[in-house]
Parts: C-alpha cells; structure tokens; sequence
C-alpha cells in the first residue's frame, strides 16, 4: 500500500518571530543598526532641537507661532501631501493591480515602466515637467494648435504642478508596496468569492481590496511622509504661492543663514509628521482580523 | 432533498500540448457522494477547476440537472466549494463568512440571513464561534466553517478539494464522519477528491480513480476493491501483490498461467482490458488477505516455497512479506489474524498457496502509480 507524501503547502507569507532566536543572539544582530541609528540620527536630532533652543524658545517657537505666516505654510504642505497621497494612491493602485494579475512578461514590462522613473533622478524627472508645462512647452504648444486656448496658460509654478510632479516622482512609493501584497494574496480567495456568488467588481472590491489595505496603508504613509518634506521637486516647478515647508528650511538655512530658527522649523515639521504617521496607524489597528493575518 | 444530478460529458482540458483532463464522461446522481481519487498530477483537481467553472473546457460540456453550465462563470453556478486551504476570507468573522453567499446571491431576506446563519453554526457545531475571525480558530474549526460557508446558500452540487488534508489523523477521522452526517442530512450531491483512497472508500457512495488526466473507472467501494478495472485501479485502491508471468494458455475460461519455471497459475481476465495473445507477457494480482500460508512439506501444484523477510504488527492483523524462493523479485504481502501466524518471525521458511477464485490477470503493467 501506498502512502502519498502530503504535498507541502505554501503558507500565507508571516514574518518570522524574534522568538526563534535566543534574546542574546537577536541583540548581538540589531546591535549595528541601534548603533547607525544613534550616532547618524538621534545624536544629529539632539543637536538639531539644542539648537532650535538656542536662540530662546521665544525667537524661535515663539516667532514660528506669532507670524501666520509659517502655519500658512504648514497647512498648504499638509494639503499638498495629502493631495500627493491620495492621487498615488488612486493612480498606483490599478498599475499594482495589473502588474499582480499579469503574466510572467507582461508583468516584468509593467515592473520595468514602475522602476525605471525611479531610479531616474528626481532633478531629471521634474525637469522634464518643467519641460513640458512651460508657456512654449509642449502641452500649451498642443493646446494652442488644437485651438481650445488662445494663448499659453500657466501650468508652470502653480500648487498644480507641485502636486502633479510630486505625484509622478512618488506613484512607484505607492505601487510597490500595494504590488507586493497584492502578490501574496492567494488565488483561492478570489476564486472562493466567485464560487459564492460574487461577481468580479464585487469579488474585487470586498476580497481584493480589504485584503490589500495593508499595502494600501504602507504605501500611503510612505508618499505621504515624503511629500511632506518633499524639497526639488517643489521648489523647481513650484510658485511662492506653493511654498513647502522643506523650501522654508532651505531658505532659512542658506539665504537667510538663521539656523536655529530653521532647527525650529525642521523640529516642528518632524513633530508634525510623526504625529500623522502615529494617528494614521492607530485609525488603522480597527480591524482585528486584518492585525491577526499581517 | 436538495442535491441534483451532475453530468459531464466528453470533458476535455488541455494546456498547449498538456492534457490535464482527457475526454471524461462522468454522471453523478442527486443526493450522491463521489469521490474522485488518484496521484498528485493525475488531473483530480483540474477537473474539479472545470466544475467549478474557474476555467472553461477546451471542449466538453457540464450539465448540472437539465441545466448547462459549461460556459457559464463561476458566480453564476449555483456550485459550493470548500477549499484544500478553506480560503476563509481573513478580514471577515465566521458569522460574516457564513453570511457572504447569501448577501451575494441575495436568496434570503435579510431578516433571514442572520437565522440562516446560526442554523449554519448549529448545524456544524459551532454556535459559540460567530464572532470569532478565521485566524483565531483551530484547523478544524476552520474546516467546519468553510462547509458551512459552502452549504449555507443550498447549492445543489458541493465540490470538496481534499479538504481534509491539512488535518492529522484523529482530526481528520471525526471530520470525515461529520462531512458524511451533514451530507445525507441536507442530500446534497458532493464531489469529493483526495489523494488518500482509504477515506475516498469510507466517505464515497461510488469513487472515481484518475490517472494522467484520465478516468479509470468509477464503482461503488467494494466493485473497486474486488473487480478493478485495470492494474492501475487494483494498486491504487487497497494493498495488491503483482506477480508477473506468462500466459500460457485458456481453460475452462479462465487463463493459464506461468509465473516460473514448473509453477503454472489460473486466473480469472480481470477488468475490461482484454488479455492478449498467447505468450504475451501478463500480471497476475492478488490481495493480500487472499494468500494462505501451506505447510511447507506438502508440495502441490500451484504452491510457492519462500522465506519471511519481515512480520509487521498492525493490531488485529498481522502482514508477513514473503520472498517466494521461485520468484526471487518479488515480495509477497499476505495479511492474516494474528494468531494464525504467531511464531513466524524473520528468516522462518514457510509456503504460500494463492486463493485462484481471486486471482485476476492484467495485461503486463507499464506504468504504477507507485
């Protein structure tokens, strides 16, 4: 008699447990990594919020609150981040979709045209906006020879060009992430929706989707979190009515040379986006059975 | 009664030059419970992928009842399955699980849909579990409420894709009688496959052995277990001793037999195969239980001389492998009570004689699944 070997049965993907490890080993190996992280990035934000301190909190925090000025421009970069976000997301989500669901070759094209704008440089990518949005530049060129405008308009150094190059040079940050667990989803799932009576738009939009949120949520702090301190790409596409914050610091430091005031500026900023990275995530901690399978 | 007839005619699936099911006709009665059995790789799950309609035939039809369904999508067949991983949807509780067929398919009212989903629970022995998420149950609680996410909507066919294999044995022992209680319970028509044939025996009304994307035969347990149609279904189904030889010759319409020099058996033509000529070369197969152990002095005709290589335990039973001094490439399996072969141990010399009513010859076998 026979006894087939059981088949071995691919596991939905879960990190392995530190637990595997005895606690001295897990030490000896993260031990670099603290060691990175606290002489190049704690030690740097020490010094960084010393010396927004060293002027007096008053010429600084004090400045930054008194003139209305810089929360003007701390509510148009949250805007621009979360507009930047929100339009990655909607753009990258399909391009993730699509790359999951494709064959082997299409699907290594589709990872090409995703990659390849990022490992451009991001000068080169908003230059090539500049390029095409300027008074003679190509879209106006084609506006005015189809006749819908009589003479160039202004694409160029608006809130609308920030958002639209930001939202290029930042769509991989979102599809990636969305792509990779679209990938480890398991086929089965939606055949299972289908077997029960699902239709494709509603298989999609209560399996698919639920079960991608996660890469939906990493990829939506990962631009948000980039756009908010996002400094080319602003500064060479955008007007001064689209002023970002990280073009504020860079002014501060190198134009206006006052460095403890740019430390105040760079602190708050940082304060700001860990504090929208850390609701983000608790909004997030809503669904228990989600926590339970990532 | 719920279940309805399921019929497949001429069903065929290829991929390129892979043949994964090969020309099947199979028709399944309403309220029966089939299984469907063979290797890995022998096409049992593709032509459970073409039932459920996850991809079309490349030729073929599907009738469930009068209905054809062989082109029709998935969600449009009123098929329920339980998957090999249960493919419970992770983000939702079991209650809201249980609950998805019904929202989809819009078949009860919604007041209805809450009662139909405790009756659900009750039914597989879960009432306390609805608020619980999938990751949070045992693989047996999961399995449970994967049937009762599959039965819920009433579909007259349930396909089941080896759904007990990630259990362990007890486990998978009790759900194997749980599956088999809700089945005649409800009359559903099931379509079961695995690749262990002890549980295809107990579970199945008939069973269907596959091999190389073709179907062998189909019968009940014991049609199987005593008349296969083919070697391939006399070894896959229960334990077979294969004894090759020659056929030498026909008497009283059966066929005769050398399988050494001086030992000449007769045999019954096993299965729908027909034997070839004289002097072809032929198998001859018999069960284990079907072997009597002889007094060794006593040297008629059809009697084997031959050695234990090894006794195994097995409870009531005991199985002897035994080399026949004649036929120095085989071992012979003959499982007897235990006490009528107390004493015999490794090395002891000892005769077998075969029952010949059992005997069956099969043209010579290219190809085992072992």
């Amino acid at each position: 008699m026979r006894q087939p070997q059981p088949s071995t049965r691919s596991c939905w993907p879960r990190a392995r447990s530190m637990r595997s490890y005895a606690p001295a080993v897990s030490w000896i190996l993260v031990a670099p990594a603290i060691a990175i992280l606290a002489i190049g990035f704690l030690y740097p934000l020490l010094r960084l919020i010393m010396l927004s301190l060293s002027a007096g909190p008053s010429a600084t925090y004090g400045r930054l609150l008194r003139e209305p000025l810089y929360a003007t421009v701390l509510a148009s970069s949250i805007v621009t981040a979360v507009s930047v976000t929100f339009a990655c997301i909607v753009l990258g989500y399909p391009v993730a979709l699509a790359m999951a669901r494709l064959r082997k070759r299409a699907a290594a094209l589709t990872t090409a045209c995703v990659l390849i704008p990022l490992w451009t440089s991001v000068l080169i990518r908003s230059y090539a906006w500049i390029v095409l949005l300027q008074r003679n530049g190509l879209i106006n060129s084609l506006l005015i020879a189809e006749g819908l405008t009589q003479g160039p308009i202004k694409l160029l150094y608006t809130q609308g060009a920030v958002i639209l190059a930001m939202t290029h040079v930042l769509l991989p940050f979102a599809i990636l992430p969305i792509f990779s667990i679209l990938r480890a989803v398991p086929n089965d799932y939606v055949r299972a929706a289908h077997s029960l009576g699902a239709g494709k738009v509603k298989a999609f939009f209560l399996v698919t989707l639920p079960l991608s949120l996660p890469g939906v949520f990493a990829g939506a702090i990962l631009c948000f979190v980039l756009a908010l301190g996002f400094y080319i790409t602003p500064a060479l596409v955008g007007g001064p009515e689209s002023m970002m914050m990280a073009s504020l610091i860079g002014q501060q430091t190198t134009v206006l040379l006052d460095w403890p005031f740019a430390a105040a500026l760079s602190t708050v900023l940082l304060a700001i986006t860990l504090l929208i990275v850390v609701a983000f995530r608790k909004s997030l901690s809503f669904s228990k059975g989600l926590s339970s399978v990532y | 009664m719920i279940g309805q007839a399921l019929t497949l005619s001429r069903l065929r699936k290829s991929y390129g030059d892979i043949v994964a099911v090969n020309q099947t006709d199979l028709e399944i009665e309403a309220g029966e419970f089939v299984s469907i059995v063979g290797p890995s790789g022998s096409g049992k799950t593709s032509l459970l992928t073409l039932i459920a309609g996850f991809e079309p035939p490349s030729s073929g039809a599907i009738r469930i009842g009068d209905k054809d369904i062989t082109y029709l999508p998935p969600y449009l067949r009123d098929i329920g399955m339980v998957f090999q991983k249960y493919a419970l949807f992770p983000h939702l509780t079991v209650r809201q699980n249980i609950a998805f067929p019904l929202k989809m398919r819009r078949r009860a009212a919604k007041s209805t849909i809450a009662k139909r989903v405790e009756d659900m629970l009750e039914l597989v022995q879960l009432p306390q579990y609805g608020d619980r998420y999938p990751s949070q149950l045992s693989g047996g609680q999961q399995q449970r409420v994967a049937v009762a996410r599959a039965l819920v909507f009433d579909p007259p066919v349930i396909l089941m894709d080896e759904p007990l294999g990630a259990l362990d044995k007890k486990l998978r022992e009790a759900m194997q009688i749980e599956i088999k209680r809700i089945q005649e319970r409800l009359g559903a028509t099931v379509i079961y496959v695995t690749h262990d044939q002890e549980e295809a025996l107990t579970l199945s009304d008939r069973v269907a052995v596959m091999h190389h994307g073709s179907l062998q035969q189909i019968g009940t347990p014991a049609e199987l277990y005593r008349r296969p149609s083919c070697a391939f279904v006399a070894d896959f189904i229960g334990a077979m001793n294969f004894v090759p030889g020659i056929l030498v010759g026909r008497e009283d319409g059966k066929h005769v037999i050398q399988v050494a020099e001086g030992i000449v058996l007769k045999a019954t033509g096993g299965g729908r195969l027909a034997i070839p000529s004289k002097g072809s070369a032929v198998c001859l197969a018999i069960r284990p239980e079907h072997i009597r152990l002889a007094p060794r002095e006593n040297n008629a005709a059809g009697m084997l001389a031959g050695t234990v290589e090894a006794s195994i335990f097995v409870g009531p039973t005991q199985i002897l492998l035994i080399r026949p001094e004649a036929l120095p490439d085989v071992v012979l399996r003959v499982q007897m009570p235990a006490d009528q072969i107390a004493g015999l141990e490794r090395g002891a010399l000892v005769a077998v004689a075969f029952d010949e009513a059992m005997l069956q010859a099969f043209p010579a076998r290219e190809s085992l699944a072992a």
